[in-house]
């Protein structure tokens, strides 16, 4: 199971390398003909990511979460399988070369940092903490991938409103699409979050004996939570205008950074991965 | 020597040709089965006929060819297409790399009259399916029209010479495609029910959609144009409401003021939840205010804007001829790579028929021998020729691959074994 890991450590980056380059050279190509080998190349990379991890926590006995390699690894997975299920959704692989860079260095600096000797809390061993961990990190990336897919709006848009027509306009989907898959990612971002924050809460309260619901981490999530949800009802109710989607929703993941970066650093709580 | 055969392009199209000329000459397969029928018995030459609405080619490989072979044609085309040979025009001739040059230009739509159009490599893969169909016939042909359709590929997957649209309305086709993806559930509203907005009708209908409104000013015309499109017909002054559920709003009127204003669109986008609307306006005079495309959702497009889209990818396709004649260049040296190649097949086969009756010759003076001495004798003999001719031949064929093997250095060579005659002899047998 070890050499498995330890194979797959080395096999994954290499796997989502080669996916990127046929990301890319679709982007850059003009009216692209044949098939296309990049999508069923990254999802079998991603089947083998989930296998990894999976075969990981089985060698180690822990949920893959303990360390900082373990977490990037999962982030990489999530985003992954987010953005792979919005390619298929609406069947244009385009802005695959705007995600494939994030696992590419994602997955290898995890592999690069990825040590099995540390220990780990208990509680990285209980399955509903996995479940938690697994719903909100989910939740993070959805809101991330819907964040990318936003930015690909804007840029899109303004080209075709300045009438300044590059690369942009040529490679990206039309406008409708990428608002699409920025509605469903965020969609994605706002069901997983209440599912990993719901867990999180059964956790506080049959596992954990000290636990504290004003922990900042813990309030900025429930805030992005509420303001993506309250968001995402109002323009479905009352209609917005998807150029300001696109920034709320980049400025909102943005925000968001910004306050996680800042309760690390100034506020560490128990919710630190190290 | 054995004579040699060369390729020949005799080439009517717009660049030498008035449209009656064109359209005169224009071939029918019939015509083509005919033609290339002829040639083989009448010249053992192969021939391919390219005929689309802005050229007609002929492309012939034979022991007669260049200026020589048009004379003979002339009269058979003439006949084939029910016209005098007066009236027949001078064509444009090429010859061997010339003509191979010349077919993948066309190729590459560098000939074309809308440079960068698509049309000309289907209809090149259709001649050299015609090509394919009196297979092993026509070698040299299948193997240029090969070339082309590489040439033809290569261009449009590895230059931008066919990127962007060169007509307004595909501009503008273009430009909703980019903002809306499909047409299938889209509503087109045009306003003005002239020439131009037909057209633009059209390219829409083309590209798949299939909802259309028409306002106008005056009703006949406006439900005239509804019905082309099976379309719906509302008069001018519903045109704000109309815009409540519009996609695409083309407008095409010679109204002398603004139809929709800031103001107008400030009802229109909220009524339509701020869903984007593309406004083309193609008016002379401007029918939409400018101002509209302080919306975030309006994306506003006028004919200049239009024209400077149209201008850009017609600048952008002309800056990627150097590299798609980069492209025609190499293919070109891999044609006559190849077309040499098969100028020294003849040369090493009559080569290797020298030794080989050299060889026979010297058993049959031993006739003697034993069957087992013959026997050995036999394998020895063969043994050593073939040991002989493995440097010349190692030479001859690198020196093609290099392309370097010079028409003095192969005259030598038949110089040197008289080879002459035992091809001469070979014909005769």
């Amino acid at each position: 199971m070890e050499t498995f890991v330890q194979i797959l450590s080395f096999l994954l980056p290499v796997g989502y390398l080669a996916a990127f380059v046929l990301y890319l050279r679709r982007f850059l190509e003009e009216d692209a003909e044949g098939p296309f080998f990049g999508s069923p190349l990254l999802v079998l990379t991603l089947v083998l990511h989930g296998a990894y991890l999976a075969a990981m926590g089985a060698a180690y006995d822990h949920i893959p979460i303990s360390s900082r390699a373990e977490f990037l690894s999962l982030v990489v997975l999530c985003i992954g399988f987010v953005y792979i299920f919005a390619e298929r959704k609406h069947g244009d692989p385009n802005t695959g070369v705007f995600f494939l860079p994030l696992l590419v260095v994602g997955q290898t600096w995890s592999s690069l940092l990825m040590d099995h000797g540390h220990t780990h809390p208990l509680l990285y061993e209980n399955q509903v903490y996995g479940i938690h961990v697994l719903f909100t990190v989910f939740g993070f990336t959805s809101l991330a991938v819907s964040a990318l897919y936003a930015l690909m709006y804007i840029l899109l848009a303004r080209q075709l409103k300045s009438r300044n027509l590059g690369l942009i306009f040529r490679r990206l989907p039309p406008l409708n699409i990428l608002e699409k898959m920025s509605r469903l990612a965020t969609l994605f971002g706002i069901l997983f979050l209440g599912i990993g924050l719901a867990t999180g809460h059964f956790l506080a309260v049959y596992v954990l004996d000290d636990f504290n619901l004003l922990d900042p981490k813990i309030v900025i999530t429930y805030i992005a939570w509420a303001g993506y949800a309250l968001g995402y009802l109002v323009v479905k109710l009352r209609g917005l205008s998807g150029l300001r989607i696109g920034y709320l929703s980049l400025g909102g993941y943005l925000a968001l950074i910004a306050a996680m970066i800042f309760v690390n650093t100034f506020l560490p709580s128990f919710h630190s991965f190290q | 020597m054995t004579p040699s055969k060369c390729l020949t392009v005799i080439s009517f199209s717009h660049r030498n040709t008035g449209l009656d000329e064109r359209d005169a000459l224009s071939f029918e397969r019939d015509d083509v089965e005919s033609f290339v029928d002829l040639c083989r018995r009448k010249w053992s030459a192969e021939s391919a006929v390219l005929t689309t609405c802005n050229r007609t080619e002929f492309y012939l490989h034979g022991p007669i060819g260049g200026a020589k072979i048009w004379p003979r044609l002339r009269p058979i085309v003439a006949d084939l297409r029910g016209i005098e040979e007066s009236d027949i025009p001078d064509p444009a001739l090429f010859e061997d790399e010339a003509g191979a040059r010349h077919l993948f230009r066309v190729a590459s739509s560098l000939e074309s009259v809308a440079l960068g159009e698509n049309q000309i490599l289907g209809q090149i893969k259709d001649v050299h399916e015609q090509i394919l169909l009196c297979a092993g016939k026509s070698p040299v042909l299948d193997r240029l029209f090969r070339y082309a359709i590489r040439v033809g590929k290569r261009v449009r997957t590895e230059t931008g010479l066919c990127e962007g649209v060169l007509s307004i309305s595909s501009a503008a086709v273009d430009l909703a495609a980019k903002i809306f993806g499909s047409f299938k559930d889209r509503e087109i509203l045009l306003v003005g029910a002239g020439e131009t907005a037909e057209t633009a009708a059209m390219h829409f209908q083309a590209s798949g959609a299939s909802r259309f409104v028409v306002v106008n000013r005056s009703e006949e015309r406006g439900r005239t144009l509804a019905n082309r499109f099976q379309g719906r017909f509302r008069p001018l002054d519903e045109l704000v409401d109309a815009c409540h559920t519009a996609d695409v709003a083309v407008f095409a009127t010679h109204a002398r003021e603004h139809l929709l204003t800031h103001a107008h669109l400030k009802g229109v986008m909220k009524a339509r939840g701020y869903r984007p609307i593309f406004l083309i306006d193609i008016s002379n005079p401007r029918n939409v205010d400018p101002e509209v495309a302080r919306y975030d959702s309006a994306f506003l497009y006028n004919i200049d804007d239009l024209e400077q889209v149209v201008t850009a990818n017609m600048a952008t396709r002309k800056g990627e001829i150097p590299a798609a004649e980069e492209i025609i260049d190499h293919m070109v040296a891999e044609w006559r790579s190849w077309q040499q190649s098969m100028q020294i097949t003849p040369t090493i086969s009559t080569l290797a028929r020298f030794h080989e009756e050299i060889r026979r010759d010297e058993l049959a003076r031993h006739g003697s021998l034993s069957a087992e001495e013959q026997a050995l004798l036999d394998d020895f003999s063969k043994g050593l020729i073939k040991k002989l001719l493995h440097n010349p031949i190692m030479y001859l064929r690198t020196a093609v691959d290099e392309d370097r093997l010079t028409p003095r250095e192969l005259d030598l060579i038949w110089a040197l074994y008289n080879l002459s005659e035992t091809d001469e002899a070979t014909d005769e047998d």
